[in-house]
């Protein structure tokens, strides 16, 4: 697949938690090699987007088409397979386990040469090496989120979900994190869809989603997201 | 006094064989299997079935030959088979389904009616043995009591062990079985299936229940309550241990196994001397069930560091 083709096509998507549906007839589209960011408000519906891609939820309505495969509705197990690889907002390290556990489960279906990604993941987040058998629960908010990008990496994946890998975290670590995304983008040639929660993430995409109350109500290139003042007062109130 | 802690570390080496098939499943699928105690039974009963239809055969030094380990052998292959499919066809539509853990434990209750029911109907209560006639014994020392195969019990627990212990922390598959018993969630977004993860720890919990079934039918004899009788101190080495602790349970199933054999000795001691009339060879769940009350009390988080922390 070229750079530019479309990876992910989300159409027309209907989901929820039981009775109650969250996500209406949402689309969106993301392209090999983008980075691309879905903001919008608290309970918009931006992680069951993410989840419903995933496999994590099953939709009600509509379709999840990855590289021209309707992978709607399959398990997260197999989807991962195919090439996503979903790093949650919350649970997302395995806590009793060490740090190269955590790694090694992350590569747990990667055919590959696993010390070539652990390389390339030291060389991203060095601070990782010198914690290897340090129990990962142990581990400060900006390291976990570290092990939570590089368990999401390990299997090279073609595209990576990002559901606000920022939250909670010191402005300097925010900046940290953001970069780290850019060098996988732009030096692994990974495609990021991101779930932002603070606005210093949206410069860093290319394009981005904005969703309220379960749909998507506008998609712009990230310099036109910020300069609309729909999008900063919904989203950012000001 | 120190024949009955030898005798306290064979029985500790069978409670930690039991105890880990029991823990597998705690660790994992989070209930406590009731039915471990009967599937134990079962896997010696099963074993007993096949040496009618198997020669024995003999080995040097034991009393047994290797019909008993293909018997052993056969044994582990169908009560796995058999605990797989209860786990498919009664605890997975419970899983599937997020059924209150309450289900989990009157299924189980229920299976250890069926299964003990089964075991009376088909093999009947009377005591059996694998081998007939007197065996060798070594006496030792000390009061010490001991027959080759006895030693061989205890020598195959603790080679046992250290197998469960390299597959658990070692392997890629017993790795994964830590992440899924750590967060399923997070372990199925991994690529780790559940499902698979659910049918190796009943398959191991199969072989490892019916091991233990077997080495009591060797060491000790064949009665249909054996598993039951035994289940308390089992439950002890699995929560003192801490659930999925491979070394964690075998301290916990050797502490309780000496303190069942060397108490109730102590005690009755105590009890002949007094002129009390019990007999306390009846009384030793009652033993495993006032240690596992201290632990509980003192040492709420078992006595051991537990499954993240052992390695």
């Amino acid at each position: 697949m070229n750079k530019g083709e479309k990876i992910l096509e989300v159409k027309d998507v209907t989901a929820g938690y039981g009775p109650v549906d969250v996500l209406f007839d949402a689309s969106i589209e993301v392209n090999k090699g983008e980075f691309v960011v879905v903001i919008g408000p608290n309970g918009a519906g931006k992680t069951t987007l993410m989840r419903t891609i995933d496999g994590v939820l099953k939709p009600k309505k509509g379709k999840v088409m990855f590289n021209g495969e309707n992978i709607t509705g399959m398990d997260p197990s197999d989807i991962l397979t195919k090439g996503i690889s979903y790093v949650p907002q919350e649970g997302n390290i395995f806590t009793d386990m060490s740090v190269m556990d955590n790694l090694e489960m992350g590569a747990y279906t990667y055919e590959g040469d696993i010390q070539e990604r652990l390389d390339m993941i030291f060389d991203l987040f060095p601070i990782l090496k010198e914690r290897l058998k340090q129990t990962s629960g142990n581990l400060s908010g900006g390291q976990r989120q570290m092990l939570a990008i590089s368990r999401g990496i390990m299997i090279d994946p073609s595209l990576l979900i990002l559901d606000e890998p920022t939250s909670g975290l010191q402005p300097n670590l925010v900046t940290d994190v953001l970069d780290s995304i850019v060098r996988l983008q732009e030096e692994e040639d990974m495609t990021i869809l991101l779930v932002a929660q603070t606005e210093q993430a949206i410069p860093a995409a290319d394009r981005g989603y904005l969703l309220r109350s379960g749909e998507i109500i506008f998609e712009a290139p990230t310099d036109t997201l910020l300069d609309n003042d729909q999008v900063m007062n919904l989203y950012f109130g000001g | 006094m120190l024949g009955s802690i030898v005798n306290g570390i064979i029985l500790g080496s069978i409670i930690t064989l039991g105890g880990l098939g029991i823990s597998y499943i705690l660790l994992i699928q989070n209930y406590f299997n009731f039915t471990g105690g009967t599937f134990f039974t079962l896997g010696a009963y099963l074993a007993f079935a096949f040496l009618s239809i198997i020669p024995m055969g003999s080995f040097p030094v034991v009393s047994f030959g290797p019909g008993l380990i293909l018997a052993l052998i056969l044994s582990m292959i169908v009560l796995a088979i058999i605990m797989t499919a209860v786990d498919k066809f009664l605890y997975q539509p419970l899983r599937k389904r997020n059924s209150p853990f309450m289900f989990f434990y009157l299924t189980a209750f229920g299976m250890l009616f069926v299964l003990r029911s089964l075991i009376y109907l088909i093999w009947g209560p009377q005591l059996k043995n694998y081998i007939s006639g007197v065996r060798k014994t070594y006496h030792l020392a000390g009061g010490i009591n001991i027959s080759p195969d006895e030693i061989f019990v205890v020598l195959a627990t603790l080679i046992i062990v250290g197998i469960v212990y390299y597959f658990q922390y070692y392997t890629k598959l017993g790795k994964a079985m830590l992440a899924t018993a750590n967060d399923s969630r997070l372990a199925e977004i991994s690529g780790i299936k559940n499902k698979h993860v659910h049918t190796t720890v009943t398959i191991i919990a199969g072989v490892l229940t019916a091991t233990a079934g077997v080495f009591y039918g060797l060491a000790i004899q064949l009665r249909p309550i054996m598993g039951f009788t035994l289940l308390m101190a089992m439950f002890f080495a699995v929560v003192c241990g801490g659930d999925g602790a491979i070394l964690g349970t075998l301290g916990a199933g050797l502490i309780i196994g000496i303190t069942q054999e060397f108490g109730s000795e102590i005690l009755q001691v105590i009890f002949d001397s007094t002129g009390i009339p019990i007999e306390m060879s009846g009384y030793k769940q009652v033993l495993a069930f006032l240690l596992l009350i201290v632990i509980l009390t003192t040492k709420p988080h078992g006595i051991f560091q537990g499954t993240f922390l052992e390695r």
